[in-house]
């Protein structure tokens, strides 16, 4: 068996022909047809207001590893006004966006140097609470869930 | 208003010993407020030769701050052939064949672009916006 990540994207009125999208990918290790078996597990984790404007590390990178991974990440708030913004790169501080209330993202993950952590901060002082994945082929100790 | 549903599930009987299986559903809405999207750049196709070296698909100066989405996925079938992507000049990963990712985007500064970078001749990517303005 295998790990498998589904989505789903689907509309009814976009567009004039509406919209339904369906993929599913087998996770697999950098350029092979060999499966990922390697994960933090699903992890939860309230993102405190200390974070507001100052993103803190939510997965750590290793230098140069370079492998395949996979990142999930959830804001499970479901006030429509809170969100988190995900950046990845402690030196650049590279903004990917905002993930808000029940929002999700899966996307590839490279850690292509020590800097390429991806972090995270809060919208608001009172908390949000994500849940988060890596499914990986990293080496032992380089990848670590920020607690 | 319109509205769209993204949906997750991430299944595995063997990745732990304990069967794993999440799923996530959202609704498409605006930065801040519950109103559908209604804009979209439409399902495309791109065809890049690996010349293509960083080629921008998503211009951060064409778009405001806003809950934009992006759906990228390769369409190839040589597990070798991987797309390498980019937020301005940080590599964000490498999607390889068959892989898909969806996230969002907020082309808060007009240098935010989305640039992609095609490890072999000739591949195929399948992209998608959904825009927040």
């Amino acid at each position: 068996m295998a790990t498998t990540a589904t989505i789903s994207l689907a509309s009814a009125d976009i567009s004039g022909d509406g919209l339904a999208i369906t993929n599913a990918a087998t996770l697999m290790k950098a350029g092979t047809t060999s499966e990922m078996v390697q994960t933090t597990g699903l992890a939860k984790k309230t993102i405190t207001g200390n974070t507001v404007g100052t993103p803190v590390p939510l997965v750590l990178s290793a230098a140069s590893n370079g492998g395949a991974a996979k990142v999930y990440i959830a804001n499970k708030s479901e006030d429509p006004t809170e969100y988190i913004n995900v950046t990845i790169g402690t030196s650049s501080g590279q903004e990917i966006g905002r993930l808000y209330a029940g929002d999700w993202l899966f996307m590839p993950w490279t850690q292509t140097d020590a800097n390429a952590d991806i972090l995270v901060d809060a919208s608001v002082t009172t908390g949000i609470t994500l849940e988060y994945m890596v499914i990986h082929e990293v080496a032992a100790n380089n990848v670590g869930i920020n607690l | 208003m319109a509205t769209t549903i993204a949906s997750i599930d991430i299944n595995s009987t063997d990745l732990v010993s304990d069967k794993l299986s999440i799923s996530s559903v959202t609704t498409l809405t605006g930065a801040g407020n519950s109103t559908g999207l209604i804009q979209t750049g439409g399902l495309g196709r791109k065809k890049l030769a690996s010349g293509h070296a960083e080629y921008t698909l998503f211009d951060g100066d064409a778009y405001g701050d806003g809950a934009h989405k992006i759906y990228l996925k390769n369409t190839s079938s040589a597990a070798a052939e991987h797309f390498t992507i980019k937020i301005n000049a940080e590599q964000m990963g490498k999607l390889y064949a068959g892989d898909w990712a969806f996230f969002p985007w907020e082309a808060n500064a007009d240098t935010n672009d989305i640039k992609i970078d095609p490890s072999h001749d000739d591949m195929v990517l399948e992209y998608m916006i959904f825009i927040d303005e």
